[in-house]
């Protein structure tokens, strides 16, 4: 896994990487999507997670759920227009798997996506991805392991 | 910073439910590149302010319905507090862009001016590293923070006078016992600092504009503001807001104090314990078993002082396998 600026940025997943989230699309056609690597770290640990529940409508560019960490509360940004399909369980019994895992266990909804092929456009991945997030935190001074 | 100017809105004595849609409403209202907004307020009688993420059962209902107090869901982090007249409540909202995305060095950041303000005005505040501002090891202030759409704020409260007796009272609790060790905990750890509201306000506005490098400038809710306020006044009261979060409880009843100050409870078949935690070392406990004749006080002595893991130990010792069990359930507090 490539290892930018000290955080994980995997280049098999899509990123937007302004708002620190990634998705992968599966064999059923849905999208997992959860925070990178980068978002669980600059949140340090994270006590408490609330993604939306099933049906419930997914907006590009709105909350899909929040999590808290040291009395701060910050929204889960969504990726791509759709419809949530699960919510990771996880998610209320142990929120912390969050920092552990972000890419594996950690994620955070599953979502049916209205057009994924454009949704999929407006993403990064691959060596292009990762170049893109690696040159957003360089823009931003953003490194992993400064908020422990 | 985009703006040159701290719109500073002091709405004085308002209504419970305003003094949390007032500042709600502004960081709905925040779009790039607005002016940050330092806002004050006070309520005009008691409520319980929960976080977002909090469990309402943690608030007792009964209690705060028969005692007239109202129970508002904040959209910012931290736990149940009680809320009254000798609070000056703060907020500080800006644009998240302005922030730094590390969150910690964010909420320090606009916290630290809260901090001068307190130091401006006589009191040897400091923030400590669990995010509290203290003085010496007592709690002053309170905060909570957050992104709400595009604006990230931070809220805090002046503590003129704090009524410890209610602020425990209103809290969901195992037993009577674990409400007494509450208050006592409160009483220990959080304090007053009675300054005068408009000395404090006026130096808050000046550590606010000092620290952001703005000029201050009165302000007033805009239209579109006033807007969301109606929307947030009858979102705040639906049954459906206020329940909120289904996170199970934990296994064990624990409620913080204030950072690193926490209290625990655990019971099994008719023994129980109370135990208030300093920086994981056990500082209160109270110990009850029926093979002890109800209290232990012996026990009680003999692990005071002692971590959890250490206080296992000496029960164990002692052949009290009942009573280990659950400072193991207290012992996995001080772990998370």
């Amino acid at each position: 896994m490539p290892e930018i600026r000290g955080c994980n940025i995997p280049d098999d997943v899509y990123y937007w990487p302004e708002k620190h989230v990634w998705c992968r699309p599966e064999a059923d056609g849905t999208v997992t999507v959860g925070v990178t690597d980068v978002a669980q770290d600059l949140a340090h640990k994270i006590i408490s997670a609330m993604p939306k529940g099933e049906g419930r409508p997914a907006k590009r560019g709105r909350s899909l759920g929040t999590v808290e960490s040291s009395k701060w509360v910050g929204p889960v940004t969504c990726p791509v227009d759709g419809r949530v399909v699960e919510a990771n369980p996880l998610m209320t019994s142990d929120p912390g798997v969050i920092n552990r895992d972000p890419y594996g266990e950690g994620w955070f909804v599953r979502i049916e996506p209205d057009d994924w092929a454009a949704a999929a456009g407006e993403l990064v991945t691959g060596d292009e991805g990762v170049a893109a997030y690696e040159a957003f935190l360089a823009s931003e001074g953003i490194e992993c392991g400064e908020a422990a | 910073m985009s703006s040159e100017t701290l719109r500073v809105i002091d709405f004085g004595r308002v209504s419970p439910l305003r003094s949390q849609t007032l500042w709600h409403a502004i960081a709905h209202g925040v779009s790039p590149g607005d002016p940050p907004t330092l806002s004050l307020m006070e309520t005009d009688s008691p409520y319980v302010s929960i976080g977002f993420h909090r469990r309402l059962d943690e608030v007792d209902r009964e209690e705060c319905q028969r005692s007239g107090i109202p129970i508002y869901r904040r959209m910012v982090g931290g736990g149940p507090v009680y809320v009254d007249d000798g609070q000056l409540l703060f907020q500080i909202t800006l644009p998240v862009a302005e922030t730094s995305p590390v969150r910690s060095r964010a909420v320090r950041a606009l916290l630290e001016p809260a901090v001068d303000t307190f130091r401006a005005v006589g009191i040897d505040a400091v923030l400590e590293d669990g995010g509290d501002v203290v003085v010496g090891d007592r709690k002053v202030c309170g905060h909570g923070a957050g992104q709400i759409e595009q604006a990230v704020v931070m809220v805090g409260n002046l503590i003129t006078k704090f009524d410890h007796h209610t602020a425990a009272r209103i809290m969901a609790v195992p037993d009577e016992l674990a409400r007494a060790e509450l208050e006592e905990l409160m009483r220990r750890y959080v304090v007053a600092t009675p300054i005068d509201r408009k000395t404090f306000a006026a130096a808050l506005m000046h550590s606010y504009t000092s620290a952001l490098g703005l000029e201050a400038a009165g302000g007033a809710l805009n239209d579109e503001e006033e807007r969301i306020l109606e929307d947030l006044d009858a979102q705040f009261v639906e049954d459906e807001w206020l329940s909120g979060s289904t996170r199970p409880p934990p296994s064990t009843w624990q409620v913080k104090v204030k950072a690193g100050v926490v209290l625990a409870h655990a019971t099994s078949g008719g023994s129980t314990a109370c135990v208030g935690l300093a920086s994981g070392r056990i500082i209160r406990v109270r110990l009850t078993d029926p093979a002890l004749n109800g209290t232990a006080p012996h026990w009680e002595k003999a692990v005071n002082g002692l971590s959890p893991a250490q206080g296992i130990e000496v029960l164990n010792g002692a052949g009290l396998a009942r009573l280990s069990k659950l400072f193991e359930d207290i012992d996995a507090v001080t772990s998370t």
